[in-house]
């Protein structure tokens, strides 16, 4: 969890949204309170964080703010809070994939507890993701040819069958294969494999 | 010192005369001949009396005036001779200048036209000028069937008259006032020489002669004056002859609106003032000018003139007298009858006038009964109707009160955890208990207003300010409205008078309109409502709630009002029917209608009450601080 990571906090009732956001500041957290979505979505420049929202508000409803904001791109976990124990609205939420869902008034552990998970997931998300663009990078780096070696590499062809599937000779594959690895960052073929799987399994 | 103004002078100078110029030019038509190297023509309208006749000015008696003028003003005059109704005519479309006429056409060319007398005319009678002119009938001196005008009936009369002489309408007039109507019951004939008619009077072809006064007199020896008879003779105290009718005054030189002193004043110069060289016999002449004369009476003296002839006539008889009295004293007797038995009838009637007023009180009374056990039926009607609103609100309630409710549960638990903490801020503490109470407070307001909104209670009207009431339901609504996403736009009318209203009653009617408009309008894609205040006739206070929905069928609008009708599939359809209800019971009117593009209106309608000033608009006092928001 970094230190800039900050808490958006979107209610329409000063109130809540004040009352919210003094207990969140209490553990020392930073927090933007915003009136509606649509000045959130305004203001919003890719910081690091979470968002609690109020699911009834005037304009743009906490559902439709959902929507907009996988529409943008934008990956914050959300963490909904209602007045009205609303269970289909919950459910909807979260299999939308909304982070968490609390009930008004809360219980101040209940939505600490979920705004604290909810940093560390964000944290956590962009720290793969930096180390997702790098993997990406590196592959990126290859030519195509260094590219096929690598693709018979981690299948675990040796350079023989290699060169013999190519139709290139042993020398230029080995050639290849010391220039991918290289490239790869990877010290040994385990490290390889294990970089791949992680770029196969986006 | 004395270098600035001489050196301002030359500006000066040229400036007095751009000024001077420019005023010339303005007055042009008003500045006499010297600006303008021809004379300035003025057209003067002569009433003629004979439409037929052709009109020389040569040898008329104008000529001499006219001659006068044109000799001795600036400007030249032309003459023209009309009769009545063309010299009107001339006036109306700004032809003439001036017109000479005599009195009755002034009169009424005064009236019409605006002109304005400058002159009267005078005539000469033994070197004495009058500016009055009669009428005078002779008949012969033996003829003794004559001698009251009203002996004049079924008579022939000849006028005798010269071509300028008095006007037919004195003579009309002055026939008339005697009851004799020329056609009906006097023939009149028009003569124009003297020897003629005098030939004629004395073979009986003519029973009388009527003449200008005075000029018998003038023209014939006092022979021939002799064997006729003047018939109610009078004298008027200014004039040197008899006459028969009563005194007028002569004709008047009259000048039009547009025409200025300057002109006129010239002008009467030229005809009243001496001239040195004057014209040989101007003032021996036999008419001659004089300042104006006062011709408004005129009317004044015809009304007078049948009174003087019922006075002069001979005294009744002593016969006529007894029957005179003895029908008064029958009259008398017979209105003595009358008064009596209406003294009598009075009585009765004053009697039964007593039994029907205690009858009447008795049943005002019952009526005020009924009417009181009325209102108190309408006020408990609208009470369960309020529970049912509130009722039917209670989601909406429960969110509005939920909200100072989470808040105060996360500041209390925040200052909770942290006391708990070793190192605290008490600071934050109090400022977070401060924020508390203040909503505690604003849930405690909602409470209020949701007990007084459902409190049972008689009427009670108070002087409000309808846009309050307005700002109270709204603020009410508010978190309805938002859930709904309902755009609300007021637009109230400023300092509009005070209504004599029970407020919690009105607020009920305005929440349910909101209500139907607000349900209405669901499933719309862009929900609006508009709540208008507006005054009318100075008498009205009127407010409508406007929506976009989808409007009401043409069948649906005649029933609305109607109990148990309802286009709603929750509701009991009293809603609208206890509206009405209660605008009725406080003289308003409450009615619905389409909007000419989409959805409809409820409009309402309350008479303004004069406040007295004492007192004050009382909202507050029930309805507790409004905190939300």
């Amino acid at each position: 969890m970094s230190d800039d990571a900050l808490v958006f906090i979107v209610d329409d009732d000063e109130a809540v949204r004040q009352s919210t956001a003094w207990l969140i500041e209490s553990i020392g957290l930073k927090v933007q309170t915003f009136i509606s979505a649509d000045e959130f979505l305004e203001n919003y420049n890719n910081e690091s964080g979470c968002i609690v929202m109020d699911v009834r508000m005037p304009g743009m409803s906490g559902l439709e703010a959902q929507e907009e904001l996988k529409e943008r791109g934008i990956n914050l976990p959300l963490i909904f809070i209602t007045g009205h124990g609303d269970v289909p609205m919950a459910v909807r939420a979260l299999k939308r994939g909304a982070f968490d869902f609390i009930e008004k008034p809360f219980n101040d552990q209940l939505l600490l507890d979920a705004v604290q998970r909810g940093l560390k997931q964000d944290s956590e998300a962009r720290e793969s993701l930096i180390q997702n663009e790098s993997i990406d990078r590196r592959i990126a780096s290859l030519t195509p040819r260094e590219h096929e070696v690598m693709l018979r590499v981690t299948e675990g062809k040796p350079n023989k069958v290699i060169a013999h599937e190519l139709n290139v000779s042993i020398k230029t594959v080995e050639v290849h294969r010391a220039r991918m690895m290289e490239k790869m960052e990877a010290s040994s073929v385990a490290e390889l494999v294990k970089v791949t799987i992680q770029a196969n399994n986006r | 010192m004395l270098r600035m103004p001489l050196k301002k002078q030359p500006c000066f100078i040229s400036l007095s005369a751009f000024l001077f110029l420019t005023l010339l030019c303005f007055f042009y038509p008003a500045i006499p001949a010297w600006s303008a190297p021809q004379k300035q023509i003025f057209n003067i309208g002569i009433l003629t009396l004979h439409a037929t006749h052709q009109h020389q000015l040569e040898d008329s008696p104008w000529q001499l005036t006219i001659d006068r003028l044109n000799q001795y003003s600036k400007y030249h005059f032309n003459t023209v001779f009309l009769p009545p109704n063309k010299l009107a005519n001339a006036l109306e479309n700004d032809e003439l200048d001036f017109v000479i006429t005599d009195a009755f056409n002034y009169l009424i060319l005064e009236k019409k036209h605006d002109v304005l007398r400058i002159l009267t005319r005078t005539e000469q009678f033994d070197g004495e000028y009058i500016s009055s002119e009669a009428l005078s009938i002779f008949s012969l001196n033996n003829n003794s069937e004559i001698t009251r005008i009203s002996d004049l009936q079924g008579k022939r009369i000849a006028l005798l008259e010269n071509e300028y002489s008095t006007s037919e309408l004195f003579l009309e007039k002055f026939l008339t006032i005697h009851d004799l109507n020329i056609g009906e019951n006097v023939d009149l004939l028009v003569l124009e020489r003297i020897d003629l008619a005098l030939s004629w009077l004395r073979e009986g072809k003519i029973d009388a002669l009527i003449t200008k006064s005075g000029l018998l007199e003038k023209q014939l020896d006092k022979t021939t004056m002799e064997t006729l008879r003047l018939i109610h003779p009078r004298r008027g105290w200014h004039a040197p002859f008899l006459h028969s009718s009563v005194l007028v005054p002569e004709w008047a030189f009259a000048r039009a609106w547009f025409i200025n002193d300057e002109i006129v004043n010239q002008i009467i110069t030229v005809l009243i003032g001496h001239k040195k060289n004057d014209h040989v016999n101007y003032l021996s002449e036999q008419y001659h000018w004089t300042f104006a004369q006062k011709y408004h009476d005129l009317a004044e003296l015809f009304a007078l003139s049948r009174e003087m002839e019922t006075a002069q006539s001979p005294p009744p008889s002593s016969f006529s007298g007894k029957v005179q009295y003895w029908l008064s004293f029958l009259i008398i007797c017979f209105l003595l009858i009358i008064l009596i038995m209406y003294l009598r009838s009075s009585r009765d009637l004053n009697n039964r006038l007593k039994t029907s007023k205690e009858s009447l009180e008795l049943e005002i009374k019952e009526r005020q009964h009924a009417q009181e056990q009325a209102l108190t039926h309408q006020a408990e009607l609208a009470h369960v109707a309020r529970l049912s609103t509130m009722g039917e609100m209670a989601s909406g309630l429960a969110h509005e009160l939920n909200q100072p409710l989470s808040a105060i549960h996360t500041y209390v638990q925040g200052c909770i955890r942290l006391l708990k903490m070793d190192k605290h801020d008490p600071e934050a503490i109090i400022n977070a208990l401060q924020l508390t109470a203040q909503q505690a407070d604003r849930a405690g307001g909602i409470i209020r207003r949701l007990r007084s909104f459902v409190r049972k209670g008689e009427s009670h009207k108070t002087y409000t300010d309808i846009n309050h009431i307005v700002n109270e339901v709204t603020g009410f609504l508010e978190s309805q409205l938002r859930n709904k996403q309902v755009n609300l736009t007021l637009d109230l009318e400023d300092d509009l008078p005070p209504v004599l209203a029970d407020i919690i009653q009105i607020e009920q009617v305005l929440i349910n309109l909101l209500k139907n408009g607000i349900e209405a309008m669901s499933g719309n894609e862009q929900p609006a409502i508009t709540v208008v205040t507006r005054r009318k006739d100075n008498k009205l206070v009127e407010l409508c709630v406007i929506d976009s929905g989808h409007g009401i069928s043409e069948d649906k609008l005649k029933r609305i009002f109607n109990p148990f009708f309802t286009t709603k599939t929750s509701g009991m359809g009293m809603g609208l029917s206890i509206s009405s209800s209660i605008i009725e019971a406080h003289d308003g009117k409450l009615y619905a209608e389409n909007n000419p593009v989409s959805g409809a209106r409820f409009c309402f309608t309350l008479p303004v009450t004069e406040e007295p000033v004492t007192e004050q608009p009382v909202t507050k006092e029930y309805l507790g601080n409004n905190n939300n928001e």
